[in-house]
């Protein structure tokens, strides 16, 4: 069985996987359909981090289709507030109101969902079933590439283990070696620790990010580092911005500083307990 | 309730099941696949899905998945 059901991946539950995997917060993801968004540049993929909207992130995605896109609206359970709301202030009181000043919302394309994040399954593999796709880990590591990627590379590895009598873990040897060595290629923490943004006031990432030396660019390719080649510009920029900021703003330094070296339990504690996993909510 | 037999059995069909589902097709087994949706392509439909693989855009930047 391959088990491609997703990132709340009932497959990965019944199995036990999730027993002992380190959770880090349920995400709500709410995404309209936008047409008309002028953007400063040509780019695909817009991200952006909204500090005055409690925790939120949103990000603009281009669509295939020309002139559309996904305005993507993402935040932690509980921090979750009224998303029309947000949308309005993104679109007409933020300091991206002028690139909406002809968008339009199709709210009949609205779609949403519930992310648990978790770290990534290290070994996808049990009883016969190989999780593949974001059941092994959260969406946005996985990304759309990746999911085409681990499915499939998977039934690769399988149909070779089915012609070679081998219906087991040493069939499919190959794949989980080369799954063990994308997880294991970075610390996967990383980037819920770039997660400081979202504490930040709008003024203060104004300020922050406004010191960056350059963009950074936008990825959509998974697992083969260009995702931390991101991160490292991230952090090349950090390591030239923050004796700045030290010196100018001490206080948000402190305040970043603070963010960056807490251990990611105590930095997600509060979303992890609130999570939905965690919930003593018993379902009938 | 009917019997099914199969190879290969994928769970969703999502963008990770169907390739998975393509993939082992092409290489000769036999494909049972799973959706609980009226639709296929799970998360391909939400926020995250039109980035456009293979889009005028992406291959614009070349951006390709790597098999």
């Amino acid at each position: 069985v391959i088990a491609a059901d997703g990132v709340n991946s009932l497959a990965a539950n019944m199995l036990g996987f999730n027993k002992k995997r380190k959770f880090l917060a349920t995400v709500v993801d709410i995404t309209k359909r936008v047409s008309g968004i002028e953007l400063p540049a040509e780019d695909d993929h817009v991200h952006i981090m909204s500090g005055t909207t409690n925790n939120m992130v949103f990000c603009i995605c281009r669509r295939a289709v020309e002139n559309e896109f996904n305005l993507d609206l993402v935040s932690t359970y509980p921090h979750v507030g009224n998303w029309d709301k947000k949308t309005d202030y993104i679109m007409r009181e933020s300091r991206f109101a002028p690139w909406f000043k002809n968008a339009r919302i199709d709210e009949t394309k609205t779609t949403c969902c519930i992310l648990n994040v978790y770290e990534p399954i290290f070994k996808p593999y049990r009883d016969n079933v190989l999780l593949v796709g974001d059941a092994i880990w959260y969406s946005p590591a996985i990304g759309i590439p990746g999911a085409i990627t681990t499915g499939a590379k998977s039934a690769n590895a399988v149909t070779i283990a089915l012609n070679e009598g081998k219906v087991n873990e040493e069939g499919i040897a190959s794949y989980l070696e080369w799954w063990e060595k994308v997880t294991h290629q970075f610390d996967w923490t990383i980037p819920w620790r770039r997660a400081f943004l979202e504490t930040l006031t709008e003024e203060e990432i104004n300020y922050f990010l406004g010191r960056f030396p350059k963009t950074i660019p936008f990825l959509i390719q998974t697992f083969d580092l260009r995702m931390y080649s991101t991160i490292r510009d991230m952090d090349e920029g950090l390591a030239k911005v923050m004796p700045v900021v030290e010196k100018e703003r001490p206080e948000l330094f402190a305040k970043i500083k603070k963010f960056l070296s807490t251990p990611i339990d105590e930095i997600y504690a509060e979303t992890a307990k609130a999570g939905f996993p965690n919930r003593s909510v018993k379902v009938r | 309730m009917n019997q099914l037999e199969t190879d290969i059995v994928v769970v969703a069909a999502g963008p990770a099941g169907l390739a998975a589902a393509i993939s082992a097709a092409e290489r000769g087994a036999s494909v049972i696949v799973f959706e609980k949706a009226a639709t296929t392509g799970g998360t391909g439909n939400m926020g995250m899905g039109p980035l456009g693989v293979e889009s005028r855009h992406t291959r614009a930047k070349n951006f390709r998945p790597t098999l």
